[in-house]
This record gives structure tokens, C-alpha cells and sequence, in this order.
């Protein structure tokens, strides 16, 4: 029995009423998130994965993502980094933080007005690399409404996200500087990182001010404690600026 | 144009003033600096927030050291409070 005849006897159209098809420009999320359609039977996956090319926009490094996210589409209720690496910066009394955002990741859009009086940050998204974001709008919700199991792991990636978030703030709480770095780059290592003999390289550009500002420490206080892991053969900077992460350096 | 790894020179300043604090483990380098004209105690101010955000735990050790010898007439009390913040031993040893 399909899956279809099991939500009421209709059959499963070739083409369902999904809204209209993306621009040219389009990507497929199977693409970001390989599973998203794991959970569909045989039968309707192939609806489903038609169902899944999503618009697309592209954005150039240091660029803010505020218009950008607030234009491609006016039912948009969501956005996921397709490539690339993004950082959200929250501003609360003058001092921003940073998180850092990469494929698979969803952006929210920008606050309206009221909204952005009810709270006292403000967030806004900046391109790290050249990056490009997936538009999630009505179309998607559709497809989330008609199968479940795309509702379902969407809303596991969200946990999945938001944990990540809680690991983060947890990391910000370690009192020392160089302790919160390592725990920074370690996570960084597990999601960007490629293994090489000599360690785990970190190919973003992040500069010191960046890593304080991920890391809650001014810019000196970063710089000082990059140079006691450097010393404790933790962590490096490599020529081209990406990191290398060694953990078994020698206070291991 | 300073980029984001370039350290203003008041901040390179205060980068060495915080090597010295960690290196002697004391606040004779910070006194020194306090007597260093109109700049020292906002150099010196800069140098203790760093410490605080790179180890706050030895800020709190280098204070305690130096206020026990400055102000307590036993200064083998200072063995208390180190052995304490670096958790090389209990209370009751």
C-alpha cells in the first residue's frame, strides 16, 4: 500500500499543486540535506525531490545579508546556507557576537520593526566567504505540509542547530581564553575541518578579531592566548591563513 | 588600515604589560607601569581586563599574593589561596 492510499485513497499526482516552479536559478535541497527526503516512500520520491529545488541567491564575501534576505521572496519563511560560510552577529549594548553558519544551517529573516523593539539585540547575517543561501518559502511549506517526514527533519536540523547554539554558549562560560578557543576550533574541526597527517585543518578566514568576537575576548586577549597554544603545539595559523588543529600537542 | 590580527600600539602595549604579569606571576610589573606618568593607570586597567578574560583565575592568585605580602603579617598564607585557585590540593591537607 502507498503511502498515498493511506492518507485518504487519493493517488499521488505527478504533479501536485506545489506552488510555482523555481527561477532558473534553483538548487535542490537534496543537495544541502542528502536526508530530507529519507523518510519518503519509494513511490512519492521522485514528486518529492522535484518538489525540493528551492531558489537560489548568491552573496560575495564581507557582504550583509540583510536586504539579500529580505528581497528574493516575499513568502520566504526561512533560508539555508547552500555554500559558503556566514556569521550572525548579535548586538547587545554596543558589543556584538558572532556565530558562525555553514551548509545545512537555517537563516531566519531579518526582524521587522516592531518586532526588532521587543528585543534588545539586533541580529544581522555577513557573508565570511562567498556563500550561497537557499530561499525557503511557500512552496517547501507545501511539500512539508503534504509529507511529514520533510516537516520532521527540518524541525531536526532546527534542534540540531540549536543545541549547537547551547554548546556555544557553554563554551563562553570556560574562564579562560585559550580554553575557550580550543573548545571553539574543536567544533569548528568537526564541522569544516579536513584530516591531514599533521592535524586537522581549518580552511576559514578568521582573523583574531574574529575568533575574540566568537569567543567573547577583545582582540589582545585572543592574540595572547593564540600564541600559548601555538607555544603548546594546539593550534597554528598555516601560510595560506587557514588553522591547523593538533590535539595531541604537547600538554596532551 | 588595520586589519583584524593588527594590534594598535596602546594594544601592543598592553599585550606586554600581560606577558610580564603572567611571566612573574606577581604585580610588581603592573605596579611599575602605575608609576609610569598620565598613561599607566589606564594602561594598567587595560592590562587586568585582558588577564581576566584570558585567565581569571591567576588574576585572582597574582592579587591575593601580592595583598597577603603587602598587608598580612604571615605571608605563608599565600600558600592558602594558590594551593586553593589552582586545585593542586583540598582544604583540608
Amino acid at each position: 500500500m502507498s503511502r498515498a492510499s493511506s492518507r485518504g485513497g487519493s493517488p499521488v499526482p505527478e504533479n501536485p499543486d506545489l506552488g510555482a516552479a523555481p527561477s532558473p536559478a534553483g538548487v535542490s535541497l537534496l543537495g544541502v540535506w542528502p536526508d530530507i527526503a529519507g523518510g519518503v516512500t519509494p513511490e512519492e520520491r521522485g514528486v518529492v525531490e522535484r518538489a525540493l529545488v528551492v531558489p537560489v541567491v548568491r552573496v560575495a564575501r564581507d557582504e550583509d545579508l540583510t536586504a539579500v534576505l529580505a528581497g528574493p521572496s516575499v513568502d520566504a519563511f526561512s533560508f539555508v546556507v547552500v555554500e559558503g560560510e556566514v556569521l550572525k552577529e548579535t548586538t547587545l549594548a554596543t558589543i556584538p557576537a558572532l556565530e558562525l553558519l555553514g551548509p545545512g544551517d537555517i537563516l531566519v529573516p531579518p526582524l521587522t520593526a516592531s518586532q526588532q523593539l521587543e528585543f534588545r539585540a539586533v541580529s544581522r547575517y555577513v557573508a565570511l566567504t562567498d556563500a550561497s543561501v537557499a530561499v525557503l518559502g511557500a512552496r517547501l511549506a507545501r511539500v512539508a505540509t503534504r509529507w511529514p517526514e520533510v516537516s520532521m527533519f527540518l524541525h531536526g536540523q532546527i534542534a540540531e542547530q540549536r543545541h549547537r547554539a547551547s554548546t556555544h554558549l557553554a563554551m563562553l562560560h570556560l574562564p579562560r581564553a585559550a580554553d575557550r578557543i580550543l573548545a571553539l576550533f574543536v567544533d569548528l574541526a568537526e564541522r569544516f575541518g579536513r584530516v591531514t597527517p599533521n592535524g586537522i585543518v581549518i580552511r576559514l578566514p578568521l582573523s583574531h578579531q574574529l575568533i575574540g568576537q566568537l569567543t567573547g575576548s577583545r582582540r589582545p586577549t585572543t592574540t595572547l592566548a593564540l600564541q600559548h597554544l601555538d607555544d603548546d603545539g594546539l593550534l597554528n595559523r598555516l601560510g595560506d591563513g587557514s588553522w591547523r588543529l593538533t590535539l595531541r600537542g604537547s600538554a596532551g | 588600515m588595520v586589519s583584524g590580527d593588527d594590534l594598535l600600539p596602546q594594544e601592543q602595549v598592553t599585550l606586554e604589560l600581560v606577558r610580564q604579569l603572567v611571566t612573574s606571576g606577581n604585580l610588581h610589573p603592573l605596579i611599575a607601569r602605575l608609576r609610569d606618568g598620565d598613561v599607566g593607570p589606564e594602561s594598567a586597567r587595560d592590562a587586568l581586563r585582558v588577564l581576566a578574560e584570558l585567565d581569571i583565575d591567576l588574576l585572582v592568585q597574582v592579587t591575593l599574593d601580592s595583598l597577603i605580602t603587602s598587608y598580612v603579617e604571615d605571608p605563608g598564607l599565600a600558600h592558602q589561596p594558590r594551593r586553593v585557585i589552582r586545585g593542586e590540593g583540598s582544604e583540608s591537607e
